[in-house]
């Protein structure tokens, strides 16, 4: 095999409370942090003071993004969108590199099914947590019986697929991108892998993104409905 | 290996059926864009949503056909 596991490796032990493991998907989730941490120092405060009221060139981009995550999150959750919206941004920012960072010859972290699937219990709970704010514990559980009263297992069964199938979409998109990648490196190490990355590390990346934030904006407003 | 390989192989038959559904989404979306070429970009948008969550069907069996081959 190319030596692609499925498990992540432990790196170093944190010796306190019995040892807690650290694995390299963490270290690299790590590493897209700081980086994201620095970039946030950065453009509070250099380029903020030099913020104009008509934007043009690195301000256009911040604000563009800024912007479309919150009108995309007013669209899906109405009400609660000026709390979920910097959720959003970040599931954004952190997804957006993490899926990409094989550019830079780390193995991304959401090619381990436990990462994607805590991101994923992430969205189970907020799912659940909204619905319970906007119509109480009984609403949502009447919520299950809504058009015919004995659908309700099959609802139940849905509602507990959805976390497995957001962690298992984006970690089968990106192992498979990941494995196609190995392989043409293999096999023609020159410049094949800088063009076919474009499209299996870069767009695949992205879409999964913006799959990943729009499938969990829309059940949040579907239980929020 | 010898079984596992055959379910996994067995497993990742579920392609047949998102390669077919891609293809006609597609197929409706040209020819949408053809029929009202203003809204491409929405066309764009709803198709590439769509072909995402079809490919996830794909994406499963291949999820299913990893845990055969690579867990006792």
């Amino acid at each position: 095999m190319e030596g692609i596991d499925l498990n992540p490796k432990v790196l170093f032990t944190i010796p306190i409370l019995g040892g807690i493991p650290v694995t390299d998907a963490v270290c690299i989730s790590w590493v897209i942090t700081v980086g994201l941490i620095i970039f946030g120092f950065i453009v509070r405060f250099y380029f903020f003071p030099r913020f104009q009221d008509v934007p043009r060139g690195f301000q256009n981009i911040l604000e563009m993004l800024v912007e479309w995550v919150y009108s995309f999150s007013r669209d899906a959750v109405h009400e609660y969108s000026g709390e979920l919206a910097p959720y959003i941004g970040t599931l954004v920012l952190y997804l957006g590199f993490a899926n990409t960072v094989e550019l830079w010859g780390l193995r991304p972290p959401t090619t381990y099914i436990v990462i994607t699937f805590a991101m994923s219990i992430i969205t189970f709970f907020l799912i659940n947590l909204y619905g319970i704010r906007k119509k109480g514990l009984l609403g949502r559980l009447k919520d299950y019986g809504k058009p015919v009263p004995f659908i309700a297992p099959i609802k139940a069964l849905s509602d507990l697929a959805v976390p497995v199938s957001l962690a298992s979409r984006m970690f089968g998109n990106i192992l498979g991108g990941l494995v196609v990648m190995e392989l043409v490196r293999q096999v023609a190490p020159v410049v094949a892998p800088a063009f076919l990355s474009i499209y299996f590390t870069l767009f695949d990346g992205l879409i999964q993104t913006y799959i990943f934030v729009t499938l969990s904006l829309t059940f949040i407003g579907e239980a929020i409905e | 290996m010898g079984i596992a390989a055959i379910g996994a192989a067995l497993a990742v038959l579920t392609g047949v059926g998102a390669g077919i559904g891609m293809g006609i989404a597609t197929g409706k979306a040209v020819e949408a864009t053809g029929r009202q070429p203003e809204a491409a970009n929405q066309i764009n948008r709803i198709l590439l949503l769509g072909l995402a969550l079809t490919e996830s069907i794909a994406i499963y069996g291949f999820v299913i056909a990893l845990l055969i081959i690579f867990t006792r």
